[in-house]
């Protein structure tokens, strides 16, 4: 199974969030999925279409921003929106992006493809970090068509600082 | 959220606020991310009062949060509920 993950980072919502992905990050890697990986300024729209392309993936995990019709990149412009979502036909989608789920879930649907999103505003308060983490990343861990392989803890609350969130 | 609820909403936004004013005395890098805004405890105070979308997300969060801990409590003393 592969996957792609795309995380932009330029406000500080998207430096937590950036971290979280970090941990799916991770734990696809330790679950033996091949992971491709955009971030930061790599997280743009002709990245973005080149990697659904040339990598094939089955999952696309995007962490952060997100409006009603699309995902928001690096360089503030969507990397995925109704124009160009047939190309996650057949693919899942994973995304932590407020409104998301709203449109353009449902175009991807109509592509072909499975969406997990959001249909409101994404929020969390900075001294619940560890139960937020968990809460915005476990669905994809537990949810979807993926088979978790019996050793692979599901992530519990972490007692780290917000700081040592920011840093990971 | 509405006026048919035990306790009222405007009581428990006075609660929430209370809250606010302390952790805002105490944690000056206490944020709510909300979306691409994010806000300090002071700045969540003075949006309350006139921001209902907002007053519905923070009495959602307080109410799930008031839920959550509760349960927890509960399995801590009773041990974990078969469900």
């Amino acid at each position: 199974m592969k996957a792609l993950i795309c995380r932009p980072k330029f406000d500080s919502a998207t430096e937590y969030t950036f971290a979280f992905a970090a941990e799916i990050l991770e734990w696809c890697q330790q679950a033996g999925i091949e992971v491709t990986e955009l971030a930061e300024e790599d997280a743009i729209r002709p990245a973005v279409e080149n990697a659904l392309e040339r990598f094939n993936p089955e999952i696309f995990v995007f962490y952060d921003h997100g409006d009603k019709d699309a995902l928001i990149g690096q360089d503030g412009k969507a990397v995925i929106d109704i124009k160009n979502c047939d190309r996650l036909a057949g693919k899942e989608v994973f995304t932590l992006a407020c409104l998301s789920a709203k449109d353009l879930g449902p175009e991807v649907w109509r592509k072909g493809g499975t969406y997990w999103g959001y249909t409101e505003v994404v929020s969390f308060a900075t001294d619940s970090l560890p139960g937020s983490r968990k809460r915005l990343i476990v669905g994809f861990i537990t949810g979807g068509s993926r088979v978790i392989p019996a050793k692979m803890p599901l992530p519990g609350p972490r007692r780290r600082s917000p700081a040592s969130l920011l840093s990971s | 959220m509405s006026e048919k609820n035990l306790v009222s909403d405007k009581v428990l936004i006075t609660e929430i606020k209370k809250t606010l004013s302390k952790i805002a005395n105490n944690d000056s890098s206490w944020r709510l991310v909300l979306g691409r805004e994010t806000l300090s405890a002071t700045a969540v105070i003075q949006r309350l009062d006139k921001d209902k979308k907002l007053q519905k997300i923070v009495l959602t969060h307080y109410v799930g949060l008031a839920v959550e801990m509760e349960k927890r409590g509960r399995e801590k003393r009773f041990g974990e509920e078969n469900t």
